[in-house]
């Protein structure tokens, strides 16, 4: 069959249901209705519902092949017929049009007007072997048209088919408009939901993943992928995000990335598209895609690319591409500047790290007092439960809280005897120097109370300010146990550490007058030996804060 | 200046109906076809100014018609426009033979389909002007 009569086939067929409604009206009127398609070919069973066409046809006395004739002409031609046929019959016939085509013909039979003959009606009967009675009651019911019914009924049916394919296409053209619709809707609602879930603190791997989902569902995808490649410090080695059902492992889809789509990227310095995939390398593990976009996500350089895995039942067009282009260009966005964010974050770390190494450069024994100071406050706030923008608030108030210390004579701070009313003063004061030193910076605001509190103790015998109870602020009841906690747990210049069971009784003697006795049961519920082993390790192992990346300091 | 008359052809029902109705209310005359043949016939019996076609339709692609249309005097210089879903499909030789203007890729914005046909059918050197 060449493509012009599957596709008139095709428009035929879609039409089922209107010639349903069609035959229904028309056994009303003792009409017996067919449909032929352009080549003149009946479509569907022949299954009359008039009796009297049974009977007759049952009898080998049917009719069928002068319908098809002319059906096939009014196909041909496109001009309606009215005519009787010699077998006593009366037919119309009107063609079937799509637009300016002629798709197939309607027809439309009944017993004619000879059937009232009796001399007609005997010659047949004779011929049929049928019982003349019988037949002359079946017919006389609908055979009282003539030929000026006829005409009427000729124009009646052309009005009818016309409507009826009217309103097909209607039907048709308001069911593709809604579907159309409703998938571009779910595109909109993709790219708004993706622009509003792009906070700068989430992790990549988080953001990838979910845009991925919903990129898969909306798209009608098997699965959704995305390459990362390493750009520390937001994301450490390259990594790879998979929604959906690919058939393939991770380690698989970051070699297919690297050996077969990087290369087409390159070439084209555009989007892949592939309706017809082939992994060269690897044609057995290729046959999981069928089809492929892949878009790549590039900033200052390539950071990495959104792939788009076997679209269900059609090839991916220039629709998809759009999409995919605009939330690979979003995707890009919210990874330059999570990059950005790790990158200054970084920086402000490795500047602070800086900061409290000038303090425990001035004294030798005190040297990692406050990275273990901050590592200890952070786990002790973990522990109580706090939020992690509070972990990191009384973490970083663990490492500055001594840095008040640089405004203190080294000759006092280093002093390996006992200290003088006048010195032991000096040395009160850094809690209060370290909050002006720091007072500057806005973004620390929240720190200070954390150090300048950090040697008020809860029976309000400490300083600066003698604060008592709950005035003491939690932060700095927390990093007040956590310093003396280390201070008695490590060599002083004026004593060595004492073994931890004289560390834990001291903290027990003093919980409540000096220390919070709600953060001492948090410490004492550890394996404090496994902790103070932990955190004789070089700082960066112990918590993941590296001294600023090559090149930005 | 008399009105200008544009040849839609796409099978699909949306696009005839959202670029109609944009260059309707522009001041266009337009005709709509819903397949490559009869597109083909409409160039011939009204020969349009410009035709606005779809790439993939049943009977005939696209890119045949517009073939089909060089062959012709009557059509030869019937400036033609692309719509299409399979853009990266088409080669720019083909496209290039075929004498095609402008493809736009599917979803396009209805103002840029105006604004190209706006390009198509400003008369030659009207810019100097």
């Amino acid at each position: 069959m060449n493509l012009v009569q599957t596709s008139t086939c095709r428009i035929l067929a879609e039409m089922e249901p209107m010639f349903h409604r069609l035959e229904d009206r028309a056994r009303d009127m003792g009409l017996e209705l067919s449909v032929w398609n352009a080549d003149g070919l009946r479509v569907g069973e022949f299954e009359p519902n008039c009796e009297f066409c049974r009977t007759i046809h049952e009898s080998g006395g049917g009719c069928m092949d002068r319908v098809h004739e002319i059906a096939a002409r009014v196909s041909e031609d496109g001009s309606p017929v009215a005519t009787c046929l010699s077998s006593g019959c009366s037919i119309v016939a009107v063609p079937i049009r799509k637009r300016r085509r002629i798709v197939g013909t309607v027809v439309a039979c009944w017993p004619g007007r000879l059937w009232q003959d009796g001399e007609f009606v005997a010659r047949r009967c004779d011929e049929l072997h049928l019982d003349h009675q019988m037949l002359s009651t079946m017919a006389c019911k609908t055979c009282d048209r003539n030929q000026q019914t006829c005409e009427e009924l000729l124009s009646w049916l052309e009005w009818v088919v016309e409507n009826e394919q009217a309103l097909h296409v209607a039907n048709n053209e308001l069911a593709t408009l809604s579907t159309n619709l409703s998938t571009t809707y779910e595109e909109l609602s993709l790219l708004y939901s993706i622009s509003g879930s792009m906070r700068v603190t989430q992790s990549p791997e988080a953001f990838l993943q979910a845009v991925c989902e919903e990129v898969r569902e909306v798209m009608n995808l098997s699965a959704a992928a995305a390459v990362l490649n390493a750009h520390p410090p937001a994301v450490h080695e390259d990594t790879v995000v998979i929604a959906g059902d690919l058939g393939l492992t991770k380690e698989q889809v970051m070699l297919l990335a690297a050996t077969q789509i990087m290369p087409m990227l390159a070439e084209k310095n555009n989007v892949v598209v592939e309706n017809n995939f082939h992994w060269t390398a690897n044609p057995e593990l290729g046959k999981q895609v069928r089809n492929i976009v892949a878009m790549p996500l590039m900033g200052e350089n390539t950071l990495g690319m959104l792939l788009a895995f076997n679209k269900e039942s059609v090839d991916f067009n220039s629709v998809d591409i759009k999409l995919m282009n605009s939330i690979g260009n979003q995707a890009t966005v919210f990874l330059t500047n999570n990059m950005l964010y790790a990158d200054l974050q970084d920086l402000l770390m490795g500047v602070l790290h800086a900061l409290t190494a000038t303090i425990d450069a001035k004294d030798p024994y005190t040297c990692g007092h406050s990275n273990r100071v901050a590592i200890i406050s952070k786990r002790l706030a973990e522990s109580m439960g706090l939020s992690a923008q509070r972990v990191q608030q009384i973490y970083l108030a663990g490492l500055m809280h001594d840095i008040g210390k640089i405004g203190v004579p080294e000759s006092v701070l280093c002093k390996p005897g006992r200290l003088t009313d006048e010195e032991y003063d000096a040395i009160k004061k850094h809690p209060g120097l370290g909050a002006k030193i720091l007072g500057g910076i806005r973004q620390l605001d929240d720190v200070i109370a954390g150090i300048l509190c950090h040697h008020e103790r809860l029976d309000g015998r400490g300083y600066p300010q003698g604060l008592s109870g709950e005035e003491v602020p939690l932060d700095a009841r927390i990093i007040g146990l956590a310093d003396c906690f280390d201070a008695m747990s490590s060599d002083r210049t004026y004593r060595k550490a004492l073994p931890l069971e004289a560390v834990v009784g001291e903290v027990q003697k003093c919980s409540g007058t000096q220390f919070d006795p709600e953060v001492v049961k948090h410490l004492l519920s550890w394996d404090l030996e496994a902790m103070l082993k932990e955190l004789c390790q070089p700082a960066k192992t112990v918590f993941p804060i590296r001294i600023a990346q090559e090149g930005t300091v | 200046m008399s009105i200008k008359k544009i040849l839609v052809a796409d099978d699909e029902a949306h696009i005839l109906h959202v670029v109609s109705m944009k260059l309707r209310n522009a001041g266009f005359e337009i005709i709509t076809a819903v397949d490559g043949e009869e597109a083909l016939e409409l160039c011939i019996s009204e020969t349009p100014d410009l035709l606005i076609t779809d790439f993939q339709m049943p009977f005939m692609t696209g890119l045949e018609l517009c073939t089909q249309l060089r062959r012709q005097d009557a059509t030869r210089d019937i400036p033609a426009m692309m719509l299409t879903a399979r853009g990266f499909d088409i080669e720019a030789e083909e496209m290039e033979a075929a004498k095609i203007s402008a493809v736009l890729a599917k979803p396009f914005s209805p103002r840029e389909v105006l604004q190209k046909v706006n390009e198509l059918l400003a008369p030659v050197g009207a810019e100097q002007a």
